[in-house]
């Protein structure tokens, strides 16, 4: 434990975030067994606590220290109402939309005090002489989570909170923002070391601009970056050599689109910053983070939750395509490291953990090589074939019209080609009665139904979908007590999709590469996935002997 | 999309030491660090074997979050509220921070009792809010009868339905009494006279919150 590390988020705040996730729900405890379900009642959202980190790390967090201290406001205040911050955000939980509504209700009858509390659509309208202040309901939780993490890392915090708004003038609103803001800043400095992952920009930068790089960066790049830094810190692992480059790329193009859009916008020559090291222009990082994270939401939030309940996928498979999900565009750019990663990243996860374990470790080969691994995506895209005939189902089963889409799109990846066509056919032809009869080409529920008993076809794969659910014995598709919403099994089904898609993407992205190899050199060996592993092997195999001291066979 | 490579692109702005922008330079930190931060456990778990990784985390002890204290203190009976407080009273930050929410969320307290001797036992206490008294069992003298009856104001502001918990706390020691049952502000349950609840619930020396 002396020799620590830290790269970029010290070991405490991670602990912190992670014990934000796993805070428990007031619910967990008073729900009686009997009516338990079996998912765990968390307090936050998975999503809430990911827009804090985006708060902290972008530095951003100003607003929300504000809108924390008006929140707090009324509630100190108005204490025999409220019953204080302890009772708001952790005996009462008051911070979903409904519950937050509901506890601040009371508050909106007290006429005569500071400060003026109403209710409107929006959330929670605080009125004073000067202004007036609205807290949206829906950003409550957010601002609980951020007060749960300043409650446990900054001493006395509720403590000062009170003492700071027992006035009923409106400047110490200000003033406990400011104050929050100062303690967050000071805690974060201690907590968000930026010097060696700058370091690291700095090295891959310099790699770049050595090793020439006119055109994009490629496998090629990838893989010569990883060789050449055998002695930088922080790339014996493959893996990370590649995430890094993806990272380096994907701030490049960012700062450039953005800068672009500003530029159009403007229409002003631009002004060049003052060189004063790393400290940006306020407004350009903070505008700059805002549409970062925006335009990247998708790719900067892999969809993690396929594996909780209803479980669409297990963790094993989830685990055969985050890599994917994690890279999204950029898949098509590096399917070799794609691969590379998945095939012998996994052998050297492998490897390091034999010598840690002080087991004598001799190289071999790893357990699966490229033709293995393609297969195996293809088998996933079987499995979410399968599992998007169940949301089907369940949807059916909810009565919402959304399950003739998803069928639809379970259908495109069954391997029956006639079936297929046939099912593309009726719907067509659906489609074009319904439209005909009714004049639009929305469709209802009960059409559905209606179609079903006019349709062999849509019959049958209906009752495909519907025995396919009844064999998923997994969280969230077992019985309809324990089927959840409708949304989420279309967005599930969103999701499988995307994933099938970045499989074929790959697929083909590797295909290419081994077609123009082919077309290269005519007359010598011809390239094939084999051919591919087997020079690879060859590569790897040094490269890990070198890194990891290991013997040959 | 096309991409040109190396800082000296895109508009030609902010170039640093280096030639290494800052703007790209701060958004790659950013990216890494949200990974960090965003990632889940098991995810990370799969990480931490990894060669870097694996000098840095050795999960430190499990930290107890505020939420989990005040759960506790809301939920005294429940099992995993009983594991927390072996935790809570081994741990100063953590025991201080115990006390201030049963203070806040207490209807009821009573300090530490001026008695004659360090030793000798408080056999009642009543002050405006709760009236407390321990009197031997007549049947059976191994116990005895712990009665709390409230005042009327009191007893309609305790915040659960489960009947009133008492927590008896002194030094690093305590123990919650709870009274399952209340009716018209008045309780009462039976312990073994030679308990460590009982000595505590005795002791001048013992706090009492009422929640």
């Amino acid at each position: 434990m002396t020799d620590i590390i830290e790269y970029g988020v010290s070991a405490t705040l991670q602990a912190e975030f992670e014990m934000l996730r796993d805070t428990l729900s007031m619910r967990e405890y008073q729900e009686e067994p009997a009516r338990r379900t079996n998912s765990t009642n968390f307090k936050y959202a998975a999503k809430t606590i990911d827009k804090l980190a985006q708060y902290l790390l972008c530095r951003n967090y100003g607003k929300a220290c504000l809108e924390l201290a008006y929140l707090c406001w009324p509630i100190v205040r108005h204490q025999q109402y409220s019953k204080g911050l302890l009772h708001f955000f952790w005996i009462e939980e008051a911070i979903s939309p409904s519950q937050f509504r509901h506890n601040i209700a009371p508050l909106t009858k007290l006429d005569l005090c500071a400060p003026l509390v109403s209710l409107n659509e929006m959330g929670m309208v605080i009125r004073t002489t000067k202004k007036t202040f609205t807290i949206s309901a829906s950003r409550v939780m957010l601002l609980s989570a951020l007060l749960e993490l300043l409650v446990s890392n900054i001493q006395d915090v509720l403590e000062d909170i009170e003492s700071h708004l027992s006035t009923s003038d409106e400047k110490c609103v200000g003033k406990l923002a400011s104050y929050l803001q100062k303690k967050l800043y000071e805690f974060l400095k201690a907590h968000l070391p930026t010097a060696n992952l700058q370091q690291k920009y700095r090295y891959i930068h310099q790699w770049a601009k050595e090793n020439k790089g006119k055109e994009k960066l490629n496998d090629e790049a990838v893989l010569k970056f990883w060789t050449s830094s055998i002695n930088e810190e922080g790339y014996v692992k493959f893996e990370n050599a590649f995430v890094d480059i993806v990272d380096y790329q994907f701030a490049y193009e960012q700062v450039n689109a953005s800068r672009e859009i500003a530029l159009e916008q403007s229409d002003l020559p631009s002004v060049s910053l003052d060189d004063s090291g790393y400290e940006l222009d306020e407004s350009e990082s903070v505008s700059l983070y805002g549409s970062v994270f925006e335009g990247n939401e998708d790719m900067l939030r892999p969809p993690n939750w396929l594996v909780d309940a209803p479980k669409f996928v297990t963790k094993k498979e989830y685990a055969c395509v985050s890599l994917l999900f994690e890279l999204r565009q950029s898949v098509t750019q590096f399917p070799l490291s794609v691969m590379r990663t998945e095939v012998f990243g996994q052998w050297q996860n492998a490897i390091i953990q034999h010598t840690r374990d002080k087991h004598e470790v001799v190289i071999e080969q790893p357990d699966q090589d490229y033709l293995m691994y393609v297969e195996g995506l293809t088998s996933w895209r079987k499995q979410a074939a399968n599992t998007l005939l169940c949301c089907a189902a369940v949807l059916y089963e909810h009565k919402d019209v959304r399950c003739l889409t998803v069928l639809s799109q379970a259908v495109a990846f069954l391997n029956e080609g006639n079936e297929k066509a046939d099912f593309r056919q009726m719907l067509q032809r659906l489609f074009a009665i319904n439209k005909k009869e009714n004049g639009k080409s929305e469709f209802t529920f009960t059409q559905i139904k209606r179609w079903l008993l006019q349709s062999q076809t849509l019959m049958r794969f209906f009752a495909l979908a519907t025995k396919t659910l009844s064999k998923n014995n997994r969280a969230g598709f077992k019985n309809s007590h324990d089927y959840h919403p409708a949304d989420v099994y279309e967005q599930g089904a969103e999701q499988l999709m995307l994933g099938a898609k970045l499989i074929h993407d790959l697929n083909q992205s590797v295909f290419q590469h081994i077609e123009s190899k082919n077309k290269e050199n005519k007359n010598k060996e011809s390239a094939s996935l084999d051919a591919l592993f087997r020079s690879d092997l060859f590569i790897f195999k040094s490269e890990l002997a070198k890194r990891h001291g290991l013997k040959h066979e | 999309m096309s991409k040109k490579q190396s800082g000296a692109g895109g508009t030609g702005k902010t170039e640093n030491i280096g030639g290494v922008d800052a703007a790209q330079s701060s958004i790659f930190v950013i990216r890494q660090q949200y990974r960090q931060l965003t990632r889940s456990a098991s995810e990370s778990q799969v990480e931490e074997n990894s060669a870097l990784n694996a000098k840095t985390i050795q999960t430190p002890e499990k930290t107890v979050s505020f939420a989990e204290l005040v759960q506790c203190a809301c939920f005294p009976m429940s099992k995993r509220s009983k594991q927390l407080m072996l935790v809570i009273t081994k741990n100063v930050s953590l025991f201080t921070q115990y006390e201030w929410i049963l203070k806040k969320m207490c209807i009821a307290l009573s300090a530490e009792q001026v008695a004659a001797g360090t030793n000798e036992q408080v056999m009642s206490r009543t002050n405006d809010d709760f009236d407390l008294q321990i009197k031997p069992d007549k049947s059976n003298n191994t116990q005895v009868h712990v009665l709390l009856s409230l005042t009327p104001m009191k007893s309609a502001h305790s915040v659960y339905s489960k009947g009133i918990f008492l927590h008896c706390m002194q030094g690093d020691l305590f123990k919650v009494i709870h009274f399952e049952n209340v009716m018209d502000g008045q309780a009462q349950i039976v312990i073994e006279q030679d308990s460590a609840t009982y000595n505590l619930i005795t002791s001048p020396n013992t706090k009492l919150y009422l929640c």
